[in-house]
């Protein structure tokens, strides 16, 4: 396993990128994974495009009505309608937005506080190293979903909230992850000459570092924000997300939930999206990670 | 052995009072109990005297203080619910929780190991295929929507199971299934690399080049030495199974410390949810030292001085 897990700096010259570009997208997998993604973005970016109905559109006499190609169901209404009447394509289409932009910030916010403070371990090393890989320890050893609901019902599941309390969940593997690479590159000459030629460690960081390590962190992110996802929506499943009336993912299934003997659909279309836009970032993510750097261990 | 336990129980002590920090900090953050609990019309001497029975009128690091002592002999406060011990709420909950825990594991790896070996010993085949691919979507799916389906199926559909509840055999069916999941394919997927690994060794080939038996190449010397990266996931995965069991417990109505904590954070109960983070955390590094003492067990090799 040892000899897996050295991680190699990966300064591609151009043509190399080219070549990597290529193969992934050559890649039947990927090109699905890279479809999906890119209609969840869509549907957040511009949902008035794919939604046919206003998500908020209530109507109690067509209501739990079933998905096309069952009995009773209406024209128009493809997936079906929620115990209000209102139509579930255009809900979910709505509800991909609050869920993707807490997700996607909360991974940044993990990324930038995870990687800041992996840098810094491993350029000062000694007991900063010490206490912060300690902190993580401690922190990847908790379980964290049950933290996190405690702490989100406290201070309450505004998105700002929400996005802050998931993106502090996510910092130990970032901080981790950039430790160890820049330890890799750290003895790399052309880190000696910057050092040599006088430039302040900060300026060596960033421009001389930190463009070397990139590769293992995007391949993390991407699998990290399937589990903001994930996480985003279990909040929401169990009512600590963003509030109705607002869709969200795990909202939409927790009303369903009261729901099952009348109509499946309410809750069983949004759990098929989180599990199908999941299954889409751990694809990209295992395909980004052959394709940018084969000696990346799985961890 | 017992200067490598020692030194463990040691490093355990700031993983515990890191918690107990955060636990603090997390009730502290939500706000006066005693609007909480006193009616909104009680007066301020009825809210002084609540803030004096509870200690809440004290210095917040002595507050903390009392809380650390309170804590070391096991006393977790009352339960602003129920009026009694949140201690003894929460133990009243493990049994349930330790139950569907344990079916799970037991399914997990009764179904795991057998896949994962097959897989990595007809690699390539149709099965393997389905075993990979059945992995890669057991570890994306998440309980909520897993649980709801089953219950969709088999409780309202085929009327096999009941939709929740505990007490009888069939109850606890789909919930241990939902939990089970995750762990049944990660389980399959890190046997079947290790298996992997292990088949390719020289002395796999010399126990062939022996003419032993398939069946005990596989058995005695692939799965035993596939075996340890097995044991620390499944270790670890039972402390980290408390985050499915939260959802599980909640969609099934089992009455466990998932539920209870879920039902704890909806009625603002904080010393409870407290108790059971705290109590979580602290099952949780006991289940680590106990696999890395089973770890040495296993494997002679690792030496702990």
């Amino acid at each position: 396993m040892a000899d897996h897990t050295a991680r190699r700096p990966t300064g591609a010259p151009p043509q190399r990128a080219r070549s990597w570009v290529r193969a992934l997208l050559g890649r039947n997998a990927t090109r699905v994974g890279l479809a999906i993604v890119g209609l969840a973005l869509l549907a957040a970016l511009a949902p008035g495009l794919l939604a046919p109905h206003d998500p908020h559109g209530q109507e109690l006499s067509r209501r739990l009505l079933p998905p096309i190609g069952l009995s009773g169901y209406a024209p128009g209404y493809w997936l079906g309608t929620d115990q209000l009447g209102r139509d579930i394509l255009s809900r979910l289409v709505y509800a991909s937005r609050i869920s993707l932009l807490i997700s996607f910030v909360a991974v940044l916010v993990a990324a930038a506080v995870g990687v800041t403070v992996g840098l810094l371990c491993a350029y000062w090393g000694g007991w900063w190293d010490l206490t912060v890989m300690r902190v993580t320890d401690i922190q990847l050893a908790f379980p964290t979903v049950l933290l996190v609901i405690a702490i989100v019902a406290v201070v309450g599941p505004s998105v700002g909230n929400l996005i802050v309390v998931m993106g502090i969940s996510g910092w130990p593997r970032f901080a981790r992850i950039a430790r160890g690479s820049v330890l890799s590159v750290k003895e790399m000459e052309y880190i000696a000459a910057a050092q040599a030629s006088g430039a302040e460690t900060m300026r060596i960081l960033a421009s001389h570092v930190l463009p070397n390590i990139l590769s293992p962190l995007i391949v993390y992110a991407t699998f990290e924000l399937s589990r903001m996802i994930l996480l985003e929506a279990t909040l929401s499943f169990l009512g600590l997300g963003v509030q109705p009336p607002t869709p969200t993912w795990g909202g939409m299934i927790n009303d369903g939930k009261q729901y099952v003997y009348q109509s499946w659909a309410v809750s069983v279309m949004p759990g098929t999206v989180i599990l199908v836009v999941i299954l889409a970032f751990n694809m990209l993510g295992d395909d980004l990670r052959d394709a940018l750097d084969p000696q990346v261990s799985q961890d | 052995m017992l200067p490598y336990l020692i030194r463990r129980l040691l490093l355990a002590v700031p993983v515990l009072v890191g918690v107990s920090l955060v636990s603090f900090v997390l009730v502290y953050l939500s706000g006066d109990p005693a609007s909480i609990i006193l009616p909104p019309d009680a007066s301020e001497a009825a809210r002084r005297e609540f803030r004096a029975e509870h200690g809440l009128d004290k210095p917040l690091w002595v507050q903390y203080g009392d809380y650390l002592v309170r804590l070391v002999r096991g006393n977790f406060g009352v339960s602003f619910r129920y009026g009694s011990s949140a201690g003894d709420l929460v133990w009243e909950r493990v049994p349930a929780t330790l139950e569907l825990a344990l079916v799970s594991m037991l399914l997990a790896v009764a179904v795991g190991i057998p896949s994962g070996v097959y897989s990595a010993y007809r690699r390539n085949s149709a099965l393997d295929t389905l075993v990979r691919s059945l992995t890669l979507l057991g570890q994306a799916v998440p309980h909520f929507y897993l649980g709801i389906v089953l219950i969709i199926v088999f409780a309202v559909g085929l009327r096999w199971f009941p939709t929740g509840g505990r007490g009888s055999v069939a109850q606890v069916v789909m919930p241990a299934l939902t939990l089970a999941t995750f762990l049944m394919a990660l389980v399959a997927r890190v046997t079947r690399s290790c298996m992997l690994d292990v088949l390719g060794r020289d002395y796999v080939r010399t126990a062939r080049a022996k003419g032993l038996p398939e069946r005990s190449v596989l058995l005695r010397h692939s799965l035993k030495n596939a075996m340890i990266p097995v044991v620390t996931v499944i270790g670890l995965q039972f402390g980290l199974l408390l985050n499915g069991v939260v959802v599980t417990e909640t969609v099934f109505a089992w009455p466990g410390i998932g539920r209870l904590a879920v039902q704890s954070i909806y009625a603002r109960d904080l010393p409870v949810v407290q108790a059971i983070v705290f109590l979580s955390a602290f099952f949780f590094v006991f289940v680590n030292l106990l696999v890395d003492l089973l770890y040495a067990w296993l494997d002679p090799r690792i030496s702990y001085s």
